[in-house]
């Protein structure tokens, strides 16, 4: 966790003349005004929050406080939730140190990472002999086939992609080797923490809290391995990391306290190598604070509840996207509104995605057929419906119940994990 | 084109074989290495890749190919040519378009490095993203393949986004290179090369050859070639973890004359 100092600087540096006018026009800084000042909490809590909004609003290359040859890397966001991607610069950076004290990384890695090349570096960073196999989620026979040969014995996955990896890695009978399994994405539940448990018996289990919209990522990092205590996922601040909560509502900050809910902003280190740092990022993150205090970190550490404002979900071969689950809906002559239920289900032959769509259908409309209809219709991708991925195994038939029967939550989600 | 293979080369290959164990089966001095030869090579070296200072690529473009082994290539290896033609054309950032179980990410993250400029990764399939980082993402360079390239490229026509300044177009040895017609009609300079299988680039351009975007081609600096009617066989020069000898490409090659640059240029047939 950064000092309040540190926190100081950061503004100080992002605000200076001379440099991008990315926060100089955001913090309303004059133009005489050599650079922004903050001198209390409370100045710091009274700057403005900036959105993702905000980034695409100015070319990533205009917003680039880093010289253009030390930039390693260009990340998007994946430009599934149906808005324009945005586009990051990053240097080259670490923050991976955390991995160590999980495994030596002596053999090779099977990683689905977007940016590999930087668990790359970080590995040769520390003297390891790692290697890395870099997973490509469409063709993972290939990549795993390759892992098999190298022979390794970690895996850093986006947590979607492990269910195709697991049952490849078990027809391969590599799956006992795994010493190691860091995963990211999106938020693990108990039945696929169990289900990766009983694969891979002699692996420990990690999650990380990352985004591509940050440069340090990943901005959390994992308390303890995963196991059978609650909550499942616990994070705490990444060593270059700043983490305030707000009330989704107001904005307004909220005291870090054992279960305090709210929206997570994001604050990152400026170093002087920094490309672009972030400073009260909302993400788009609802959190609850675990402990105010880890006992083994010191630092305040919390659970990621999901997404604030959830309108897709990853799935393996593509995404569930709310406006496409509307267009269809709308296709099949019913009203627009739902809420879709990811579940993963256990089944003989492994862990299946099973989808759950609640819709306002009339009391006499037969909900298997329309299931059926909506299934063939539904993309979640260019050419890919649910019905393809029914067919090649990917997820189980696609259910439909009456909205009435919907899960109730504090908030109404129109896609949930479940 | 047939210069007698160099004695010492020829040693020095049977001495990196014998410390990984090959039977002597696979080797002596009139050996072609066919394509089926290096996939049984691959398989007898399997068990030692772990204990071998290298990185692997897979030895077959598809990815179903029961026979798909790993190729050892050193930690160290550089994308010479590549590095050579993102250097030479002066681009603001490169957007890689390869599949990703190709593994040639690390060594195109490299030649970015070593030139000073950004990698931007994206997946064949998700061609929006990978187009609007054209217009938003600041990328002027795209390294892809022939396989992929003209859906890239009518997106790109069909949503008046920018073109990219430099490619560097892939392709299979196997296949005819051909440049699609919105590549060849839109897009700016675009450098070709031929891969022997992923990660094994044997023929390249220079500067003057990708300008005209013609399928002629100069050979790689990394083999010594011998060239017949029938045969185009490679034999690895450098200090590669498992050298190539005497490997059967699944091309021929014509020699057609000189280049500007002043290197022998070769057609390629399939």
């Amino acid at each position: 966790m950064m000092t309040f100092s540190e926190l100081q600087d950061i503004v100080h540096v992002c605000t200076r003349k001379g440099g991008p006018d990315f926060y100089r026009a955001r913090y309303g800084v004059q133009v005489d005004e050599r650079s922004r000042t903050t001198s209390s909490w409370d100045e710091w809590h009274a700057l403005p929050i900036i959105t993702k909004e905000d980034l695409m609003q100015v070319p990533f290359s205009d917003r680039t406080f880093a010289p253009w040859h030390t930039i390693d890397a260009i990340t998007a966001s994946s430009g599934t939730s149906g808005n324009p991607p945005v586009y990051s610069a990053r240097t080259l950076n670490d923050g991976y140190e955390y991995r160590l004290q999980y495994h030596d990384f002596r053999k090779a890695v099977l990683s689905s990472m977007p940016t590999p090349y930087q668990q790359d570096w970080i590995l040769q960073k520390n003297r390891e002999r790692g290697r890395f196999v870099v997973l490509d989620p469409r063709r993972y026979k290939a990549s795993v086939r390759l892992a098999h040969i190298a022979d390794a014995d970690s895996l850093f996955l986006i947590l979607h992609h492990l269910p195709l990896i697991a049952e490849e890695m078990v027809r391969l009978k590599m799956n006992d080797r795994i010493r190691f399994i860091e995963i990211a994405g999106e938020p693990c539940s108990r039945s696929l923490y169990r289900y990766m448990h009983a694969i891979f018996p002699n692996a420990v289990i990690t999650s990380v809290y990352g985004s591509s919209d940050v440069e340090t990522s990943p901005m959390g990092v994992p308390c303890r391995p995963l196991s059978e205590e609650e909550p499942l996922e616990v994070y705490h601040a990444n060593e270059h990391v700043h983490l305030d909560v707000v009330d989704t509502n107001t904005g307004m900050a909220v005291p870090i306290t054992e279960g305090t809910e709210g929206d997570l902003l994001i604050t990152v280190r400026a170093r002087p190598d920094a490309a672009f740092p972030l400073i009260r990022y909302k993400i788009g993150d609802t959190v609850r604070v675990v402990e105010r205090e880890c006992k083994e970190h010191g630092s305040w550490s919390f659970a990621v509840l999901g997404r604030t404002q959830m309108d897709f979900l990853k799935v393996p071969g593509g995404i569930l996207r709310a406006d496409e689950v509307e267009r269809v809906l709308r296709k099949v002559n019913l009203p627009d509104h739902f809420e879709l239920c990811r579940y993963e289900r256990d089944v003989p032959d492994g862990l299946r995605i099973e989808v759950v769509l609640h819709v306002e259908a009339a009391p006499e409309a037969d909900l298997s057929a329309l299931a059926l209809s909506i299934a063939k219709e539904l993309r979640v991708s260019a050419a890919y419906t649910y019905e393809h991925g029914v067919r090649d195994g990917l997820y189980l038939p696609l259910r439909c119940e009456r909205m009435t029967n919907a899960p109730k939550g504090r908030k109404r989600l129109r896609i949930m994990q479940c | 084109m047939k210069d007698a293979l160099p004695q010492e080369l020829s040693d020095a290959i049977r001495a990196a074989y014998a410390r990984l164990n090959v039977p002597g089966q696979f080797f002596n001095d009139t050996t072609i290495t066919t394509h089926e030869i290096l996939t049984e090579l691959l398989l007898n070296i399997e068990p030692r890749i772990p204990e071998m200072d290298c990185c692997i690529t897979p030895s077959s473009f598809d990815p179903d190919d029961a026979d798909l082994r790993g190729f050892p290539r050193s930690p160290t290896w550089r994308w010479i040519s590549c590095e050579r033609t993102l250097r030479s054309a002066n681009v603001r950032a490169v957007m890689t378009r390869l599949p990703a179980y190709w593994q040639m990410n690390l060594p195109i993250h490299s030649a970015c490095r070593a030139v000073g400029i950004p990698i931007f990764t994206n997946e064949p399939e998700n061609i929006p993203v990978g187009a609007m980082a054209l217009k938003l993402g600041g990328i002027d360079t795209v390294i892809t393949e022939s396989r992929t390239v003209a859906a890239f490229a009518d997106h790109l026509i069909e949503h008046a986004l920018p073109y990219p300044k430099l490619s560097v177009l892939l392709h299979r040895v196997e296949e005819v290179p051909d440049v699609p017609s919105a590549v060849r009609e839109t897009w700016g300079v675009v450098s070709q090369e031929i891969l022997a299988f992923p990660g094994v680039p044997v023929l390249e351009q220079c500067a003057l050859l990708a300008e005209k975007k013609v399928p002629l081609f100069h050979l790689s600096d990394a083999y010594f070639w011998e060239i017949s009617d029938t045969s185009s066989l490679i034999t690895s020069i450098g200090e590669d973890p498992f050298p190539l000898f005497r490997y059967a490409l699944a091309c021929t090659l014509r020699r057609t004359g000189e280049c500007g640059c002043g290197r022998a240029v070769f057609e390629h047939n399939v």
